[in-house]
């Protein structure tokens, strides 16, 4: 269900490009930038335009949140493993319902009960490591240096979502970005 | 590797320290970062952030998915739209 143009307009491409700061080395997009925010921002629009309306508000609320990660990880064009990953969902499981990767909060202390009590050798760090590699879509089995440079950029994206979903709220809730309570909720 | 985790330190958590006032948490980290203690617990505070915006995306789509329901986002002034996505 591929409804987004991947590609970017150019004059954007070229603005993106000036604008992008290396962090590390492979992920240059630059996620702080009004740009990227407003590129996103309009995509989300175009994609939640074209969601036909569900009945019930569970389902509703997940395909906004599908919606939402689907162009995020569309804006990210490919570079990271991650996004690669979110996109990936859609396209190996078209019919059902994405696998969820449900981030609970025990996984990482799962226990390998590998004889005693206080044969888990395993450094604290390392078992951090394991729950981060379970956070970020698709870092199951990357390197460690890898797996930061995935979150690290991770992160960066969902908080530039975080602010574009914001507005958006605050958009359709009244129109003024000061926050006042608009009249579409009942 | 431990300087690996210390920029994703600095990338997690002074960001925190701005907008929370967080600082006296941040400033035990910052100082600390020698041990592997604190390099687990910039791991650690890293999941916790991410799980926080996934938390925060997902309440976000509901309350959309609300307001799309009550406001036609078709219906958005085309003008206003723009003046939305110009900022």
């Amino acid at each position: 269900m591929a409804s987004f143009d991947p590609s970017v307009d150019s004059k954007e491409a070229q603005e993106i490009g000036d604008q992008a700061v290396d962090h590390n080395s492979v992920n240059a997009v630059p996620w702080r930038s009004e740009a990227e925010q407003r590129i996103y921002s309009r995509r989300l629009v175009e994609a939640l335009r074209r969601t036909p309306s569900s009945a019930t508000k569970p389902r509703a609320a997940g395909q906004v949140r599908e919606t939402a990660d689907r162009v995020l990880a569309t804006t990210a064009r490919g570079r990271t493993r991650w996004s690669r990953a979110i996109l990936g969902r859609w396209r190996k499981l078209p019919s059902q319902h994405k696998k969820v990767k449900k981030a609970s909060s025990t996984a990482g202390l799962k226990r390998t009960r590998i004889g005693g009590e206080r044969r888990n050798r395993l450094p604290a760090v390392q078992k951090k490591a394991r729950v981060l590699s379970r956070l970020v879509p698709g870092c199951r089995k990357v390197s460690f240096p890898n797996l930061l440079e995935e979150a690290t950029d991770y992160i960066s994206a969902l908080e530039m979502q975080v602010r574009a979903m914001t507005a958006l709220a605050q958009l359709l809730a009244g129109g003024a970005p000061a926050g006042l309570a608009g009249g579409g909720l009942s | 590797m431990r300087l690996m985790i210390l920029c994703l330190g600095y990338r997690v958590l002074l960001p925190q320290v701005n907008q929370r006032g967080n600082s006296r948490n941040a400033d035990k980290k910052c100082l600390c970062f020698g041990g592997q203690q604190s390099a687990s617990e910039i791991l650690q505070e890293t999941c916790c952030h991410i799980r926080r915006l996934q938390k925060e995306v997902e309440q976000l789509s509901e309350r959309l998915s609300e307001l799309m329901d009550s406001v036609d986002i078709s219906d958005i002034d085309r003008r206003t739209l723009q003046n939305f996505l110009q900022q």
